[in-house]
């Protein structure tokens, strides 16, 4: 399953920062993008030698493999947490 | 309970198979179960890498900093198979590289096929790291 939100918190000193990032919305604005780029992909894989359509299903395969990675930095000056769900 | 070792039970239970039989056939099936534990041990299979890092800062007194990294095994899948898209040269770059720094590693000799018994031999890896001179402590496992 695609990634459907991130969790981002920065703190440092006086800057805090807390965002839940609805993913699943990007996908839908990065979709007609996509699309419209998919056969120059295609076309730009096949004549660096690669198999397009391999690929594109390995980046799926790496995007969809996402959910559940958190990546947490506790730091005394400051702290860093990112969470894809 | 998945159909098949469901199946499996109802054969045992309906006298058509014995028990060894039955036995052989649900360590075939194979170890990930639907709950994820595995069908001989009942231990977990581990979905998770995590990293765990705990560092004293020089010349800070007692301040600690601490790293939790948590990445799915899957993503680790997934990467290998994002090997296939380095183009030949760079794989003799990257391993004359590893070759190098006196790892004797062949990026081209990892291959999906591979990828599970490297997933496998991951479940029982522990490495802790403790060093008491910079008072830094590293965990790497599988959960």
């Amino acid at each position: 399953m695609i990634p459907l939100f991130a969790q981002i918190a920065i703190h440092h000193e006086s800057f805090h920062l807390r965002l839940w990032l609805p993913l699943f919305l990007i996908w839908l604005l990065l979709l007609p993008l996509v699309l419209i780029f998919l056969p120059f992909v295609i076309v730009g894989f096949a004549l660096t030698g690669l198999r397009p359509f391999r690929a594109i299903a390995a980046m799926l395969s790496v995007l969809c493999s996402l959910p559940g990675t958190s990546i947490d930095v506790d730091h005394p000056s400051g702290l860093v947490f990112i969470r894809i769900v | 309970m998945p159909e098949n070792r469901k199946q499996i039970l109802e054969m045992l239970a309906e006298g058509k198979i014995t028990a060894d039989e039955a036995d052989k056939l649900i360590a075939a099936l194979g170890p990930e179960t639907a709950d994820g534990a595995t069908a001989a041990g009942g231990k977990a299979w581990p979905r998770y890498l995590r990293v765990l890092v705990e560092a004293e800062e020089p010349g800070e007194g007692d301040s600690l900093t601490k790293v939790n990294i948590r990445v799915p095994l899957q993503l680790l899948r997934a990467g290998v198979r994002l090997t296939s898209l380095i183009p030949p040269v760079a794989r003799e770059h990257v391993n004359a590289a590893l070759r190098e720094q006196g790892i004797g590693f062949d990026l081209n000799q990892l291959k999906p096929e591979n990828l599970e018994e490297l997933v496998d031999q991951l479940k029982d890896l522990t490495i802790d790291v403790d060093q008491p001179k910079t008072k830094t402590k590293v965990r790497v496992f599988c959960e």
